[in-house]
């Protein structure tokens, strides 16, 4: 059996407008708590809201984060591309090669 | 038949072509702060040779690329990423393939665009032990239909035009 060119028309169109609509409606979220994740365990959490004065966190020596009011992004990190600095305030932060995740929940 | 040394250089020049338009596009700046997207033109030649000297030859390559651009173009965790998203991809493409004709490269392309990302979110999941990167799956799934028609048609051409000495 042989697919014709619709099919995959179809099937990649509704894809691309499942992705659209889940990238617009999911980015403008209020948010509380900030979560820092290394290796997959919970090492730190921040409630964002309550920060007055902005300070860093220091992970290993390898990531800088710093955390603002209502706000906590990578100012810093030990590797060639800083993806995680240049995403600035998009959560989740992902670190891959230093195995970091930071989120942010309500 | 094939000649046996004939397919061999084939393959070595497959190999070498994919290994430096991978090592190249390395270097190319991120263009989206999301870790992951980037054109994938490697996979261009994965195809090509998938369909002028099949799967064998055309997994042959893509391991060998994977491989030694890990080796020569990245981090140690690269090569864990690029296996399970490169592997995804391929089986995608394989079964695709199957399923159209020639012309229609460019949607077996669109397919394992979006497994090898699948893949390779799979891979990120386990390694950090999160389900959060899975939020970057919309931004992955438009980058992948995006660039597996780019690929997909740099493939085709490809293919067209190497079919001639074959």
């Amino acid at each position: 059996m042989k697919l014709s060119n619709k099919a995959y028309i179809i099937v990649f169109s509704l894809l691309v407008a499942v992705s659209a609509v889940s990238v617009f409606t999911g980015s403008y979220k209020p948010h509380k708590t900030a979560k820092i994740y290394k290796d997959g365990k919970l090492i730190r959490t921040v409630d964002l809201t309550t920060v007055t004065n902005s300070f860093t966190i220091d992970i290993d020596g390898k990531n800088t984060v710093c955390v603002e009011k209502g706000r906590i992004y990578m100012k810093d990190a030990k590797c060639p591309d800083k993806l995680c600095v240049k995403s600035g305030s998009n959560y989740p932060i992902v670190c891959l090669p230093h195995k970091v995740v930071i989120t942010v929940d309500e | 038949m094939m000649n046996k040394n004939l397919k061999l250089i084939r393959l070595s020049l497959f190999t070498a072509c994919a290994l430096i338009v991978f090592i190249i596009e390395a270097q190319i700046p991120p263009v989206v702060p999301i870790p992951g997207i980037k054109p994938g033109l490697a996979n261009a030649v994965t195809l090509s040779v998938l369909y002028l000297m099949g799967g064998r030859a055309a997994f042959t390559v893509l391991i060998l690329r994977i491989v030694l651009g890990s080796f020569f173009a990245g981090t140690p965790l690269t090569l864990v990423y690029s296996l399970s998203g490169g592997i995804s991809a391929f089986i995608a493409m394989v079964i695709n393939k199957k399923l159209t004709v020639e012309s229609q490269i460019p949607a077996v392309s669109i397919c394992g665009a979006i497994f090898h990302n699948l893949g390779q979110l799979a891979a990120a999941a386990i390694i950090m032990k999160t389900c959060a990167v899975f939020s970057y799956l919309p931004w992955l799934m438009l980058s992948a239909v995006a660039t597996g028609i780019f690929t997909g048609f740099a493939a085709l051409y490809s293919v067209r035009i190497l079919k001639r000495r074959f």
